[in-house]
């Protein structure tokens, strides 16, 4: 008799197992849809520095989501010059824009001449100075 | 369960508690169907339950319904899957490794323990990530020093073995588990804090492959193979999801390659692997012992498995830790591995999807190498377990005993949840997401490919595999499954299951009949009759298909097995075995009408109640006591065909004229006569002392290929059907010297119930009849049903073989006989044939027994007192 009854529950524990399989998997794949919907539509725009301190405006192009500026050799954007902190600033692009940020630098970032404290969204074609090095930035 | 796992109003709470109640309810009715396996192996509800393995569940249950509610609270945004799959696997795990032993469920209930605090630890440090991130060396170093410590403390708990574990007092750690979790931190932290700055790939990875290179050395100092595999496995994974080059992927596995020829080449344990891989069936008992029972056992589990507890998955060594996998598939069938498969699946998909959701990259590589790590090393026990690769010794995530193992799972599902927890940040922009869906698209490739294998042993190749003698299955099930009896013609009982349920064995009441019975061991096999009606006797055949199926579901066992009658009659058993003695021979009587063998005796025989003892003795014996002489033994019939050459030209009704010598001279050897005969001038007695002399001057009458006829029609050349292993001479198109054929002497030997069955046709009117020895089987339903239908066929003419009986004739009994001689390699052997007359009213007897010495005066009085006491029997 006890035969029947585990037989009953071993049953049951197989409709357990599978009940939970489906279940994740069909939430899984809704949730698969949409987030690859998402997912396509983002790319980084090319972000272009051009110097303005000298006469040849050298360029630089980056590909990349987060651009650190600084004088050590770890950041991105390496300037070397003097008034220029370690980690000086940080680009980013989240939430479809381009933001700038201070990181606490020595003779501060500004954005077409005023003093950023916060992350502030900018647009293309935007001067920026960091200590006395004056580039700009452009993007599509 | 809604108790324990209450769900809020967020989309994520309620996935979650829904999956994790669908796992406390999937565990808990496993833990019953655990709590009543004794009941329904032993067929009754008054035995020893199992409750031991509740106190894990209780741990389960606690320790997941307060991670439940932490996480809800604590990281409300994180992936909802991941806590339930990795709860369902460590509850799966835990509740097998309770069945399997005790001992080791304790500890593992301890870990688990340990796991579910080590995550509510980790979910209180605010900036875990960040600190992995910020102290990567530190973390790789001292994992890499703890490892290189085991050269110095290493033990191995469970006695001899590779000592990887650090520890004492009952807790072991083996440092390479969370080292590879540490391996993945390091590199998913400096590819992200490197890869954007540095295009020279080369360059990049210089101090990575250092790291890299000692975590080796150390892993491969220690044999630590399995390890050192994954180590390389992952390796190249993270570095292609990081840089996307495909050529990383492509050096990667000429690596793997190179790895894999130089381990085959330089450790013996990879060369048995690979060995045993390839092919498992050279060695199964030995070298591929392991993977061998590993697939008999996933075949034993078949679709739907056989319950938990009700299995024999301990019979896979190591089936706690390494071959957890197939100890599954033994209990929960194709339907759990299936389901285990799907569960790393989910992992996998959820691991990916929460790397490409990560705000940053070091994010995305961790969670990427994390979801590798857990899908690489599933995938390679578990193709280890059922022979898609090579074994690798590594254990299967979250299922496997081992705290070391666990603990790193447990973490990496830490990990995992907390990254997934900031999916309300911008997931950091993907240069290209073809890494990932590469990643994925192999991982859900591989596992459908070993669901596929699964399938295979369990069901196609499963009735093939169940049927091999190494599968100890069926001699467990025959522990508590009753054996059918071997009765004789009159019901009584020679061969019987003793005991109760779980401890029956078999016994023979007779011994003497172990050449014709034969015997069934776990060990050794089984012979003779055990062995031929094994499909009834253990209750397979005879009984509606739809019972076995529905034994097998239920109890995992066949239904109890059928009672076989034989034709064999006790009684007239005992008196062969009486007057045979102590002489080498053998002796067959039979139902001339019929066939039926009522007796059977071979002498030395042995004991099948002593075979564990003895076999091995019986093996190297001289006096052969194995073989059964009355059917496997061969012998030249001599002399003895003498009645069968006056019977064949009685029956060409040639002219008979007086026998002139006795005696004769062949090929310059002296042939003569078995007894000497009171009357010389008869052929009668000429022929029933076996005198050669006369057999050639009857034979002269015959061509050579008339006298090969006549061996044919007596059924010399054909072995007999019996369910009995038999010996037969090999048929031949002429013999290679006639006149020694006529004397009985040629290429055709016969065995002794040969010889019975042709002395039959002079007892029945010159028919030929089949050999029975299985009368009938005693079903459920029908009663005692008949198994064996004689069959007779014409050989002589009734005329014939009645005045051949009366030539042969014997004086004051209702019989006729024979004493032959035969010469072999082995000496002179003694044949005597005989049996009832035409004037004989009651069943028509044929007898011969034959002597391994040259005896004619103690044959002859075997045989008439055998067939004597027969007649008044």
């Amino acid at each position: 008799m006890s035969g029947i009854l585990v037989l009953a529950l071993r049953i049951i524990i197989t409709i357990c197992l599978y009940a939970f399989l489906a279940w994740a998997l069909y939430t899984i794949w809704r949730d698969l849809q949409l987030s690859s919907a998402l997912l396509t539509s983002q790319i980084v725009p090319t972000l272009t520095i051009t110097f303005l301190d000298n006469e040849e405006h050298d360029q630089r192009e980056y590909k990349t989501s987060e651009i650190i500026i600084g004088r050590d050799p770890s950041c991105e954007c390496i300037l070397s010059d003097e008034t220029v902190s370690a980690h000086h600033a940080r680009l980013s692009y989240h939430h479809k824009q381009w933001w700038l940020e201070d990181l606490n630098s020595t003779n501060g970032t500004f954005l077409n001449e005023e003093p950023i404290s916060t992350a502030t969204v900018i647009i293309s074609g935007d001067e920026i100075r960091c200590g006395r090095v004056n580039f700009e930035v452009t993007f599509r | 369960m809604i108790l324990f796992f209450p769900a809020t109003a967020l989309p994520k709470d309620r996935i979650q508690s829904h999956l994790l109640r669908l796992a406390g309810f999937f565990l808990f009715l496993n833990a019953i169907v655990l709590t009543l396996s004794p009941s329904v192996r032993l067929h009754s509800w008054d035995v020893d339950y199992r409750w031991a393995h509740w106190l894990g569940f209780t741990v389960w249950l606690v320790g997941f319904s307060l991670i439940h509610r932490l996480f809800s609270r604590k990281i409300p945004e994180r992936d909802p899957y991941i806590l339930p799959v990795c709860a369902m696997l460590s509850g799966w795990g835990l509740l097998t490794i309770w069945r399997l032993d005790n001992n080791f469920g304790w500890r593992q209930t301890l870990w688990l323990g340990i796991c579910l605090l080590a995550i509510w630890a980790g979910l209180r440090i605010p900036n875990l990530l960040i600190l992995l991130r910020r102290y990567k060396y530190l973390w790789l170093t001292s994992g890499l020093l703890l490892t290189a410590l085991t050269f110095l403390f290493g033990t191995y708990p469970e006695g001899i073995g590779p000592r990887l574990w650090l520890g004492c007092c009952g807790i072991y750690l083996q440092p390479s588990e969370p080292l590879k979790l540490l391996l993945i931190i390091y590199l998913a932290a400096y590819l992200a804090d490197r890869l954007p700055i540095s295009f020279n790939l080369a360059q990049l990875l210089i101090p990575t492959l250092v790291l890299v290179g000692i975590a080796l050395l150390i892993l491969l100092a220690q044999r630590d193979l399995g390890t050192a595999s994954l180590f390389l496995v992952l390796y190249f994974i993270i570095i292609y999801l990081a840089s996307g080059s495909w050529r990383v992927l492509l050096l990667g596995l000429i690596t793997l390659m190179i790895a894999g020829v130089a381990g085959f080449l330089m450790f013996d344990v990879i060369r048995l692997r690979i060995e045993a891989w390839i092919n498992p069936w050279l060695d199964p008992s030995g070298r591929s012992y392991q993977i061998v029972q590993s697939i008999l056992a996933m075949a034993a589990g078949r679709v739907f498995g056989r319950g938990l507890g009700l299995g024999n998955p301990a019979l896979v060594p190591i089936s706690h830790s390494d071959f957890i996998f197939a100890a599954i598939a033994e209990e929960s069938g194709l339907a759990g591995s299936l389901g285990i498969l799907l569960l790393l699946g989910i992992l996998t998909i959820r691991g990916i999807l929460i790397a490409l959701k990560a705000p940053n990259n070091y994010q995305r590589y961790l969670a990427a190498g994390l979801s590798a790590y857990l899908a690489t090393q599933g995938i390679l026990i578990i193709g280890g377990t059922n022979r898609l690769f090579p074994l690798t010794g590594v254990t299967l995530p979250f299922v496997s005993y081992g705290g070391s193992s666990l603990l790193t799972a447990f973490l990496s599902v830490l990990i995992l949840s907390r990254i997934s927890s900031h999916s309300e940040l911008q997931p950091a922009p993907l240069p290209q997401s073809r890494p990932y869906l590469f990643l994925g698209a192999v991982t859900l490739t591989s596992l459908a490919v070993l669901g596929l294998i699964n399938g295979w042993w369990s069901i196609v190749r499963a009735d093939d595999l169940l049927s091999r003698q190494d599968n100890l299955r069926r001699s467990i099930a025959s522990l508590y499954v009753k054996r059918g009896a071997i009765l004789d013609r009159n019901n009584r009982p020679i061969s019987i299951s003793t005991g109760e349920p779980g401890k029956y064995s078999r016994q023979i009441l007779y011994p003497a009949l172990s050449h014709v019975t034969g015997y069934t061991h776990p060990v050794y096999g089984q012979a003779g009759l055990e062995r031929s009606l094994d499909a009834y006797l253990s209750g397979l055949q005879g009984i509606p298909s739809s019972t076995v199926w529905l034994n097998e579901m239920i109890y995992g066992t066949p239904p109890p097995g059928l009672d076989v009658r034989l034709s064999i009659d006790l009684t007239l058993q005992e008196k062969a075995d009486e007057l045979l003695s102590n002489h080498s021979g053998a002796l067959v009587l039979l139902n001339a009408e019929t066939g039926e063998i009522l007796a059977m005796a071979s002498h030395p025989f042995y004991d099948a109640n002593a075979v564990e003892e003895k076999l091995e003795g019986w093996l190297s014996d001289t006096r052969s006591p194995l073989v059964n002489r009355a059917t496997q033994g061969l012998y030249s019939p001599g002399t003895a065909f003498g009645p069968f050459l006056l019977a064949e030209i009685l029956d060409r009704r040639l002219p008979l004229e007086t026998p002139q010598e006795l005696a004769t001279r062949l090929n310059g050897i002296f042939w003569g006569c078995a007894q000497m005969p009171d009357e010389r001038n008869e052929w009668g007695p000429v022929i029933k002392n076996g005198c050669p002399g006369a057999l050639l001057e009857l034979g002269q009458n015959l061509q050579p290929s008339q006298i090969l006829d006549l061996y044919k029609k007596l059924g010399w050349l054909d072995p007999p059907s019996i369910p009995l292993p038999v010996a037969s001479s090999s048929a031949i198109d002429a013999f290679s010297d006639p006149q020694l054929a006529i004397l009985g002497q040629s290429e055709i030997k016969v065995s002794p119930l040969q010889m019975a069955l042709a002395a039959a046709l002079l007892s029945a009117r010159g028919n030929l009849s089949k050999p029975l020895l299985v009368n009938a089987i005693h079903t459920p339903q029908e009663g005692w049903v008949i198994l064996g239908m004689s069959s007779q066929s014409p050989v002589l003419s009734e005329k014939a073989a009645f005045d051949a009986a009366r030539y042969l004739g014997y004086p004051s009994l209702p019989i006729w006989q024979t004493v032959g001689r035969a010469k072999t390699d082995h000496g002179v052997i003694t044949w005597y044939i005989g049996g009832t007359r035409a004037e004989w009213r009651g069943i028509p007897l044929a007898l011969v027994v034959l002597l391994e010495e040259d005896n004619p005066a103690k044959i002859e009085q075997i045989g008439q007192q055998m067939l004597k006491d027969t007649i008044t029997h």
